[in-house]
Order: C-alpha cells, then structure tokens, then sequence
C-alpha cells in the first residue's frame, strides 16, 4: 500500500487520535500517538492497515521522557509508531494481546530503557544478568560507562 | 507422569549467541520451553553512542561473524539516507554481490551444520569443501575471509576487474553444478527426510503471528523477503529473482527453501557481474551527519535485519538500535520445540540457523529429586542419533 492509501484508512480509524503522521523518506511512515490509544492503534495496523509484522521495538531516552518505538512492516512500507512515556513513571500497556511476537523485544525494552509494559505477564531480565543493579538502566542518558583504568597506560 | 526440568546452555562465551533454554519435559517429549539470552550481551548499542560514525561501521560489523556484511550494508544505507548521499550504481551492485555472497557461504554452513545434527557428517564434509569455494573469491574480492569490511558510507570501498570478475564467474559455475545435488539429498534421500520432515512444525498463521522472519518464515509459506519487500542497494535497479517458498513448516522445507535460495543467489550474482554498471564505486561522505532518525532494513541469510539510527547534528549518532534475524525467530523456535521429542532438539534449533549451534555445555537433570546428570551438546547430539537409530533411521 503507499503513504496516501494507509493514511487513509488511518484517518478513518484514529480519528482525532494521530499527532504526527509522516513520510520523511520513500517506503518510510512515522505515526505518533497518545499512549492511552496504542492498543486501538495496534488493532487498526494490523486488523485495517496490514502490518502482520512487527520487526522490532526501540526505547530511546530523549532527555525529559522515554520513548518506544515499534516498527512494523508490509510489503512496500516501514511505519514507526511512536508512543511517549513520563520518565518518572515509565508505563506503557503491552501490546502481545495484539502481537504475540512483542514478547521479547518488550523484556529487552525493560531490561535496557526501564519502561514498564503493563499486564505482560513475564518482565524477567532477558538480555542484563542476574546480579545487575535494580533501577539502573544503561541504555538511558544519565548512565555512562566508566572503563577500569588499565595498569598500564 | 511427573514432568521436570532440563537446562539447556549456556554455553562458550567466545560464540555469538549463547542462550540458555529451560525446558520441561514428560518423558521424552517437551512440554514448555523458556529463554534466557544476555550471556554474550556486549553493550555494542550504547559503544556505538559514544563513537563516531566511521567507527561504529566496524564497530556493527562485529555485531556477528557471519553476516557482517548485512550489519554494515544495513547502517551505512542508513547513515546514508540521513546524509542525503546516494552511492554511484557500480558500488550499489557491489553492495548487493557481497550480501549474496555472504548468503552463499552462509547457507552451505547451514546445510553442513544441519547434517551434522542430525548425524549425517558425509553431507556436511561435501558442503564444507564448496564453502571454501566462496569463502576463496571473498578473500579475494574484499581481503578477509570473514570480517569483508567492504561497505562504507557513500558506496564500497574495493572495485572488481575483469580478473577477478571472470574468477568469480568460475567459483559461481562450479557451485552451481553441485548444490542441485545437494538440494536432491535434502529432499528425497529417504533416511534423512525421515529424519527431518514434520519435524519443528511451523504453521503459516503461527509464523506471521509470532514475527517469523527470513527462511523459517518461508518454509512455513509466507512470502516476505526484504529484497522484494523493500528494495534496497541493487535490488532497487531490478535485479531479478525469485522468493522461494514452501507450504511444509517443518525442517525439511527449511533445508528446501535454503538448497533453493543458493540458486537463486548464484544468478542474483551473475547477473550482477554480467550487468555491472561502468563508474565510480562511491562518493564522498560529510564527517557530520544532520538531525534525523531513519530505519533502515536488508534481508541478511537469517532473515529481516533492521537498525534503527538517529542522528543529532553531530558526528556521533544518538541512537542505534540493532535487532539481528535470530531474536526474531526465537518466540517461533519455542513453538516448534513444544511437543517435540527431547532428541529432536538439536536439530530444530539448528533449522533457524542461530549460532548456537556449536553448543559447549548443558546439563540434563534425570532424577526430580535433584540427582544430576551433565551432558555436552555432543553427547545429546550423539543421544538423538541413538534414539532415531533404535528406531530404524541409520544415516
């Protein structure tokens, strides 16, 4: 499908909901919802739109809040849906009712980022080990990794 | 009957993807299957914040050892693309007759591996001598054997002449004689297939509802292939091939679909050598890439690789998101290996073609009252042969 063609249907099914929609390259689509609309976003991509896949999930710190990035694919068109979360109380719902295959790259997401998906029913650490610190998320800004000083310099 | 648990993993640190499984057994099938990855977690997203972008090219290029290649086509397409620099046709063709290469050597490894699973070690011997057949011509093509080192922003960094051109030519001739050979064995040698068919079943409802990506996707019928879906380096100046497809689901298909895609690499690359355009192989790059965020996509050997980069004026990204095929195909992978038998597990993990295949270490606990028993993975290996042995099937 192209840009106007999923634009379309998005409209019609969001109405009043979509914040941003854009194409900033060919076979490139950004979507920006509310939070609260992802779940209702997610049955529209892949009920009406025809994203079957989800490829993966990016979380991103942007300064002042925490940022998942889902993108989907279909033959001839990426689209990034971008939610947004407060970074004192990072909370997104989960999207595996709709997508199964989120599993995983939502444990990555709240091993590295800290957003908790709410209602996924395992938030184990999949990709940190064991003994890694609670509340200390290394893909956040404020966290830097300080290599040991060599003996030898 | 009481059920247990068998830890599978994890294993040598030195190879690319040690996971450890748990598996819970009745018997001798498996009933549930868990995950645990992150023994090998490097932290190559965050290095890659803190290098420029020169640097994190190679940086992402060790991201695996055997699709290197993939990683670096799929960052520079998009630095790119942020750039606003589009690479001279020559270095996009070049590009392209990298990846297939890489599919090549890639595939026939698999079939090696997936033989050697199984039992059958003449069949990996006979891939491996050809492997070496492709891992010669890129050596000479890029320089090394493994880390190519080819791609960089703007077009590719090393130019074909008519030499080299006329040895790949030949490489490719004789590769093409003998994989029908190989595809012949997969799929209709009668022990192996008894081996292998219905084995690690994938429905096509549960590929596309899990996010199966690249062969396992295909062997189970959904045709989705990134070079088709969304055409990238060459593959947008219409190069022809086909997406090869197979209604099975099982391992079996999964070394169809493969055996066939070797074909249709070997003519992706003639066409390729015999349609090289004339010029330059790239242009010049700026050190400083302006403010965006891009998502760029290749089909490497194993699947959709994506990366998704953000740029903030400076000549360091924001940041990189890599996701290489193997995670995408894990939830699939434990949907196979429920209700299979413990000895088809070797086999059915290997048909994704993770790297971990090369398994160092697990133990398989017998007794539930905790009477430990250590197994390798060379003696559950040996375990599944025996088992299919007593049960008629000798390769």
């Amino acid at each position: 499908m192209t840009f106007e063609e999923i634009k379309k249907i998005l409209e019609e099914n969001l109405k009043g909901k979509i914040k941003e929609l854009i194409n900033p390259f060919p076979r490139r689509m950004t979507l920006w919802v509310d939070k609260a609309d992802a779940i209702e976003t997610c049955r529209a991509l892949k009920e009406k739109a025809g994203f079957y896949h989800l490829s993966t999930i990016t979380g991103r710190d942007t300064g002042d809040k925490l940022e998942a990035l889902y993108h989907f694919a279909q033959n001839g068109m990426a689209l990034t849906l971008r939610l947004q979360t407060d970074r004192n109380d990072p909370k997104l719902p989960t999207t595996i009712a709709v997508y199964p295959g989120a599993i995983f790259y939502e444990r990555e997401v709240h091993d590295l980022v800290g957003i908790n998906f709410e209602d996924h029913p395992d938030m184990r650490p999949l990709v940190l080990p064991d003994e890694w610190p609670q509340g200390i998320y290394p893909l956040r800004k404020d966290w830097h990794y300080n290599r040991e000083k060599g003996v030898i310099e | 009957m009481s059920t247990f648990i068998l830890p599978v993993g994890p294993q040598h640190p030195a190879l690319k993807e040690p996971t450890s499984f748990r598996f819970l057994v009745d018997g001798e099938t498996v009933v549930d299957a868990d995950l645990r990855l992150g023994y090998n977690h490097r932290g190559i997203e965050k290095g890659c914040e803190e290098r420029t972008y020169i640097q994190d090219l190679y940086l992402l290029e060790r991201v695996c050892g055997i699709c290197s290649n993939v990683h670096m086509t799929v960052f520079a397409q998009g630095v790119e693309k942020l750039m606003g620099i589009e690479p001279p046709k020559r270095g996009l063709f070049i590009r392209c007759l990298m990846g297939e290469l890489e599919r090549v050597h890639s595939h026939l490894l698999w079939l090696g591996v997936a033989g050697h699973e199984v039992g059958f070690d003449t069949f990996f011997m006979y891939t491996w001598r050809d492997r070496e057949i492709v891992e010669d011509i890129l050596e000479m093509v890029s320089g090394n054997r493994v880390n190519y080192g080819m791609q960089t922003f703007g077009g590719v960094r090393r130019d074909l002449d008519e030499m080299q051109i006329r040895k790949v030519l030949d490489g490719i001739a004789a590769l093409k004689a003998r994989t029908p050979y190989y595809l012949n064995i997969g799929a209709s040698e009668p022990t192996l297939v008894a081996r292998i068919a219905g084995v690690g079943k994938l429905p096509l409802e549960k590929a596309v509802e899990l996010n199966a990506v690249g062969p396992t996707a295909r062997a189970s019928g959904w045709k989705s292939d990134v070079r088709q879906d969304d055409p990238y380096a060459g593959f947008g100046e219409h190069i022809p091939f086909n997406i090869v497809t197979d209604e099975g689901g099982d391992v079996l298909a999964r070394v169809v679909v493969r055996a066939k895609e070797l074909m249709e690499s070997y003519n992706i690359c003639e066409y390729i050598l015999k349609n090289l355009p004339s010029g330059d192989i790239r242009v010049k790059a700026p050190r400083k890439v302006p403010e965006g965020e891009v998502v760029s996509r290749a089909e490497a050997q194993r699947g959709e690789c994506i990366h998704y980069i953000r740029s903030n004026g400076t000549d360091k990204p924001d940041r990189v998101k890599v996701r290489a095929p193997t995670l995408a195909n894990w939830p699939a992978t434990l949907y196979m290996l429920r209700g299979g038998y413990v000895a088809d597990i070797p086999i059915v993990m290997a048909a994704i073609d993770p790297c971990l295949s090369c398994t160092d270490r697990m133990a398989i606990i017998t007794d539930p009252k905790g009477n430990e028993k250590v197994w390798d993975w060379e003696t559950l290996r040996q375990y599944g042969i025996d088992f299919y042995r007593k049960r008629g099937i000798k390769l």
